[in-house]
């Protein structure tokens, strides 16, 4: 295997009297053995790297009863984010129900929104002491909405920085504008 | 004149030494390796950028596809602690356990059963218990107001951690199936706010698109 055959041939010459029995190498070829020892190494390396789970961290506010009533936020720093049914995701920026639109959770969806809300905030408020964006997001879910949705925009947060957010109850004239397509009928309240 | 003779060298490479070694970086592997243990309950987690590790003392509470809740316990001598305080909590709900099944609950790997059927849970295997959840015979911690037994567990988990760690927070993870519904996460969540937890980690893979 591991050496090429250099042996002056064999077969010429004539042999001095009776039959010598040939000499056998005591030389093992460890090459299959190695191959095999490294693919195993490979497998073993492998698999301790990818059987490792990793976890986000997330704090919910404390039971309402005894934390003084959250400071009101200006609704110029508000992006609401609702999760709805088969990975759609709808929004609207501040307070007021209305104008609901569509969008999806790939990059060119979800955070290009985030990141036009961001420079909007921005050029009316500026930035914090540390140079987050003063944006405050508004996460709801319906009840359609599933656990890849939550963790999806949940990500998106941490990838364009946006250090407050909050994941609240969906309110009743939310719902109805989801089921009205978008659009809020703003007159019934 | 002289013939010169190349003396021909041999190609024979000695493998002894890189036997020796690729054996010794295989045992060493093997040794370090952790397999995933074989999950009862197949759970597929939601991929996401973040990088922090899931710490081996730890409690997970899963919702699986279907929303129903299990709960699995990194490590064993917690697992005593836990289901102590859990029947010191609440004797006059569930009754008390036996010393058996309280002794047999330490190797059981997730709790998926209503605690009145954990005496006959204890005893079968992780394949025995993987058999039950395919035929639909794990129904998962009941977790509804009426019956809140998951409520029990994270308050027992919450006290052992704050009685023999003096932490206020509890080391929990929520670990969801990216299919399953929201609604039983939020339940999970506000049986935790309910119980004063407020800081725990979500579970996920990590991510592998390169879009960031």
């Amino acid at each position: 295997m591991a050496d090429l055959d250099t042996s002056s041939g064999g077969g010429h010459g004539k042999h001095k009297g009776g039959v010598r029995s040939k000499k056998m190498s005591t030389r093992v070829d460890l090459t299959p053995m190695v191959d095999l020892a490294f693919l195993l190494i490979s497998f073993f390396m492998l698999t301790t790297q990818l059987s490792k789970s990793v976890a986000m961290d997330l704090a919910m506010p404390k039971k309402s009863d005894d934390v003084v009533k959250p400071a009101p936020v200006a609704g110029s720093k508000v992006l609401n984010l609702i999760a709805d049914k088969d990975d759609v995701l709808w929004y609207y920026p501040d307070v007021i129900v209305g104008g609901l639109k569509k969008v999806d959770y790939t990059p060119k969806g979800l955070r290009e929104v985030i990141l036009k809300r961001q420079a909007e905030v921005k050029a009316k408020w500026g930035l914090d002491e540390v140079g987050d964006s003063k944006m405050v997001v508004l996460i709801k879910l319906t009840d359609d909405a599933n656990y890849k949705n939550m963790v999806d925009i949940l990500d998106e947060m941490d990838i364009t920085k946006t250090k407050i957010y909050a994941i609240q109850d969906i309110n009743d004239l939310e719902v109805e504008a989801i089921k009205n397509g978008g659009n809020a009928n703003v007159s019934d309240k | 004149m002289p013939r010169f003779k190349v003396k021909r060298a041999s190609t024979w490479v000695d493998m002894t030494a890189m036997c020796d070694v690729s054996f010794l970086l295989l045992t060493f592997f093997i040794l370090t390796a952790k397999f995933r243990p074989a999950e009862i309950v197949q759970i597929t987690t939601p991929t996401s950028r973040a990088e922090n590790a899931v710490a081996e003392d730890m409690v997970t509470f899963s919702v699986d596809k279907d929303g129903k809740a299990y709960m699995s316990v990194g490590k064993p001598e917690r697992k005593t602690q836990i289901i102590d305080k859990l029947v010191e909590l609440n004797q006059s709900k569930f009754g008390n356990i036996d010393d058996n099944t309280k002794k047999l609950f330490t190797r059981l790997e997730l709790v998926g059963v209503p605690i009145q059927l954990l005496p006959q849970v204890v005893k079968r295997s992780t394949a025995e218990l993987t058999e039950m959840r395919i035929s639909g015979q794990l129904a998962g911690i009941p977790m509804d107001s009426t019956n809140n037994q998951l409520g029990a567990w994270v308050q027992a988990v919450r006290y052992v951690y704050a009685e023999t760690d003096k932490l206020s927070n509890p080391p929990v993870a929520i670990k969801g199936d990216r299919e399953s519904n929201i609604k039983g996460i939020k339940r999970l969540i506000d049986i935790f706010k309910e119980n004063d937890v407020y800081k725990y980690k979500l579970v996920t893979s990590l991510e592998n698109k390169i879009d960031k």
